[in-house]
C-alpha cells in the first residue's frame, strides 16, 4: 500500500461529486503555469501526507496515519464555498460523519475533520483549505 | 456494634481543600510547558521541511512564556498558544504554491499524547500530591 493508493481512492470519492474529473495534484492543473489547457472554473487539490502515530505500550505501531487535504479553488468566493461544500459531500456522509476508505483490503477509521481555513482571495482565484486525519 | 471513625473525614476535608489550588498551580505548570514544547517542536519541523523561501519561518513560530488563566462566568479556562505570528510572506499558502503547510499539525501529532498523558496523571495526583 502507497500513499498513491490512498490518494487515488480519495480522488474517486472527490470526482463523484460535481467536482468530476477536476481533482488534482499540485502544479498539475490545466492552464497553469505552462500547462495545456485551460484553467478550470472550479477545483480541488488533493494532498495526503504520512502522520506521526504515537506508539502504543509495546513500543510500536500497527497503524499508519494520514493527514489528507483539499484545497478548494473556484473564480469566486461564493462558488469556492461551495465547491468546498461538494468536499464536504465527497469526504463526509453525514456532517461530521467522515466516510471510510478501503485501500489494499484494509478498512480506515473514519475520515476525522481536523481543520479548516476559510475562503480567502488566492492569486487570481479563491481558495479555501480543509483537513482531515484518518488512520489505515 | 459500633463502628467508630475518626480522623477520616477532616483528612479528606484537608485534601480536597487543596485541590483547586494544585489544580491551578499544576494546570498552568503544565500548559506553559507543553505550549513550550509544542512551539519548539514547530519549529524543528518548519526548520527541517522548509524550502529554500521559507528559511527563515522557522523564526517566526513563537510560544507564550507563560499560561494565561481566566475566571468567570462560572467556569475557567488556562490557555497557551504557539505558532507563527503574522506578517511576512506567506508560507505554503495558495493553490499555486504547493501542499499547505503542515508544521502545527504535524506538531500537534507529537504533543497531544504528551499533553494528554501529562494531565491525566495531574488530575491522578491531585487526591495524593507527591504519590
Amino acid at each position: 500500500m502507497s500513499e498513491q493508493d490512498v490518494w487515488l481512492v480519495l480522488s474517486a470519492l472527490l470526482t463523484a461529486t460535481p467536482l468530476d474529473s477536476a481533482v488534482y495534484d499540485y502544479g498539475k492543473v490545466p492552464g497553469e503555469s505552462g500547462n495545456a489547457g485551460q484553467l478550470p472554473t472550479a477545483f480541488a487539490l488533493l494532498s495526503i501526507e504520512r502522520r506521526y502515530v504515537a506508539p502504543n505500550r509495546s513500543g510500536g505501531t500497527d497503524r499508519t496515519g494520514y493527514r489528507v487535504s483539499v484545497r478548494f479553488v473556484a473564480d469566486t468566493a461564493f462558488n469556492a464555498r461551495i465547491v468546498g461544500g461538494w468536499v464536504r459531500d465527497g469526504l463526509e456522509s453525514t456532517p461530521g460523519r467522515g466516510k471510510r476508505i478501503t485501500v489494499g483490503g484494509v478498512e480506515s477509521t473514519p475520515l476525522t475533520h481536523e481543520s479548516t481555513t476559510a475562503v480567502e482571495k488566492d492569486e487570481d482565484r479563491f481558495s479555501g483549505l480543509v483537513t482531515y486525519t484518518l488512520a489505515l | 456494634m459500633r463502628v467508630s471513625v475518626s480522623g477520616i473525614p477532616d483528612d479528606l476535608k484537608r485534601d480536597c481543600a487543596k485541590i483547586p489550588a494544585l489544580f491551578y498551580q499544576q494546570g498552568r505548570r503544565i500548559i506553559r510547558e507543553d505550549v513550550a514544547d509544542g512551539g519548539k517542536t514547530a519549529r524543528r519541523i518548519a526548520r527541517f521541511k522548509s524550502g529554500p523561501h521559507g528559511s527563515a519561518y522557522y523564526k517566526r513560530i513563537t510560544w507564550d512564556k507563560s499560561a494565561s488563566s481566566f475566571v468567570g462566568f462560572g467556569g475557567g479556562s488556562i490557555s497557551g498558544e504557539y505558532g507563527p505570528h503574522a506578517g511576512g510572506t506567506p508560507v505554503g499558502g495558495g493553490w499555486r504554491h504547493g501542499p499547505p503547510n503542515t508544521d502545527l499539525e504535524n506538531s500537534l501529532d507529537l504533543i497531544r499524547p504528551k499533553f494528554h498523558r501529562d494531565v491525566d496523571s495531574m488530575l491522578n495526583s491531585l487526591f495524593w500530591p507527591g504519590a
